[in-house]
């Protein structure tokens, strides 16, 4: 009879651990997000080593929605994760969801499922001196630009403009060469740059055009769980819905993305 | 031509084996300006290295003692360091504090660009080489032949160029050829700096495209093609200046 009931335990636990997210989240009361803490100002650590950000503020949100839907406290554990290993992390159910400036590809599709609509959205710009007469993207047709290899936009903005470009490896030595005239400008994520131009350093530069190339960021979760999909969709529509985004672009001193408006008009009236 | 593309194109596109410099005219213009640029620096280099190289162990037999000492500080410092380590030392180092000269765009700009840097860090690496390479080919020229052309009335100079060096460059020629093939090799460090040589096109190429494995193998074959050429060259140059019965 004891082994009986251990054995349906058992088989329950199993049953349990193979359900939703929701479920496994409302049995442990704890809810594990991979998050970025080296992203400023979109995840990073504060003085005392909490993980701060707009990103956290959009995870802090999620905790709020899930213990009202479940009717308890939930707990949050902050996993930190980089680019490399964060679907790794996600696929192999380290965590339930998985905010991280990922940005929304349809080879990454293939192996979690990203939430639609996306949460945020960042693109390229140019990073000049003050000084320097860019005014529209034309105006650097056949020059010199800096850039780090392997971003996504280099080969096209090259094509495009005829550029001369100038990369290296490191975000260092980017902004180095920069700063040592190697190059007029810098082609950069546009979030990145507009939290670099916040330090004192880089009092003398300024993003010179319109942000172009938008790539949005998709927050992700285990494949084939609707219900939790269902909530985190929701979620992030109401983000757009209640304008909750660019309060946070407000908040942490990021310029507004022409994107996180878009989707508030969008989504405002459903 | 047409043919080559499709065949490559189609090689992609039914094995995922993407070689898009043989089908894409594009890239294929960008991976040939970076043969060219990787061509140009090895010229450069081996050229500018033999004058430093020659001009470096003439120097060493000065009488002017400092001048001694500051080309065997200078052997020192370039043969006991990384050239990489050299590279970014002028670039980012050295580069930083140059003076500056604002362009057409309103930038001051540093008067020396990636490419003069990386001219300069690779002929002086490979120059300081070339020294002792030089100075191994004269200490073995017999002394009795030294002093034969000082008996015969010609000066320190003028038997440095007639006799000593001739038959100084015949010994040295295989050691000169190592280096100077190590010279060809090592311009790929320039793709630290954003010279766009071979290596470097290939790293846009593949970040791009995502096949890292194919342009690998390309440009090990580039260098492989360029450096046996060279080594070819060296070879009938060697056997253009063969003394019978002295060096081999």
């Amino acid at each position: 009879m004891a082994s009986l009931a251990a054995a349906g335990a058992l088989f329950g636990a199993t049953a349990a651990e193979a359900g939703p997210a929701l479920d496994k989240i409302s049995e442990r009361g704890k809810m594990a997000v991979c998050s970025k803490v080296d992203y400023r100002p979109f995840g990073y650590r504060d003085t005392d080593g909490t993980p701060i950000g707009l990103e956290h503020d959009l995870i802090s949100d999620v905790q709020l929605r899930l213990e009202k839907k479940l009717g308890k406290e939930i707990e949050v554990e902050r996993i930190p994760v980089i680019a490399a290993n964060r679907i790794q992390f996600l696929e192999g159910g380290k965590c339930d969801l998985l905010i991280a400036t990922m940005t929304d590809k349809p080879e990454r599709r293939q192996t979690v499922a990203i939430v639609e609509p996306n949460y945020y959205s960042s693109g390229v710009n140019v990073m000049a001196l003050k000084s320097v007469k860019i005014e529209a993207w034309d105006d650097i047709k056949g020059q010199r630009l800096c850039s780090s290899q392997g971003a996504f936009w280099n080969k096209d903005l090259q094509r495009k403009y005829n550029l001369d470009l100038l990369t290296f490896a490191g975000i260092a030595e980017t902004e180095q060469a920069l700063r040592d005239g190697r190059c007029i400008g810098l082609l950069t994520d546009d979030s990145l740059a507009t939290s670099r131009l916040k330090d004192d350093r880089w009092g003398d530069f300024e993003l010179k055009v319109d942000t172009i190339m938008d790539a949005s960021w998709g927050a992700a979760i285990q494949k084939g769980d609707e219900e939790f999909y269902a909530l985190m969709s929701e979620t992030i529509a109401d983000w757009h819905r209640s304008g909750k985004i660019t309060e946070l672009e407000n908040k942490w001193g990021i310029k507004p993305t022409p994107w996180a408006k878009r989707m508030h008009e969008q989504y405002k009236n459903m | 031509m047409e043919t080559i593309g499709q065949f490559f194109y189609r090689l992609n596109e039914d094995y995922g084996i993407n070689f898009p410099v043989f089908y894409d005219a594009w890239e294929f213009w960008r991976f040939a300006e970076g043969i060219v640029t990787t061509l140009e620096l090895s010229v450069i280099c081996v050229v500018m290295s033999l004058v430093v190289g020659l001009v470096g162990s003439w120097l060493q037999g000065a009488a002017f003692a400092p001048i001694r000492w500051l080309v065997y500080a200078y052997i020192q410092f370039f043969r006991n360091t990384p050239p990489l380590a050299q590279l970014y030392f002028f670039y980012f180092g050295l580069g930083s504090i140059m003076p500056r000269v604002v362009n057409d765009m309103g930038v001051p700009q540093a008067i020396l660009g990636n490419y003069e840097w990386a001219v300069i860090s690779l002929t002086l690496f490979a120059g300081a080489f070339n020294i002792e390479i030089f100075r191994s080919g004269i200490e073995a020229v017999p002394t009795t032949t030294v002093e034969a052309a000082r008996a015969l009335g010609y000066s320190r100079l003028k038997s440095y160029i007639h006799v000593i060096f001739p038959l100084a460059i015949r010994i040295c020629m295989p050691g000169l050829t190592n280096n100077l093939v190590n010279l060809l090799k090592t311009t790929a460090i320039a793709y630290a700096i954003g010279v766009s040589e071979v290596l470097y096109v290939a790293n846009q190429i593949w970040a791009v495209e995502f096949n890292v494995p194919e342009m690998m193998n390309l440009v090990l074959i580039t260098y492989l093609i360029i450096v046996s050429s060279f080594v070819r060259l060296t070879t009938v140059v060697s056997r253009r200046m063969r003394v019978p019965g002295f060096n081999w």
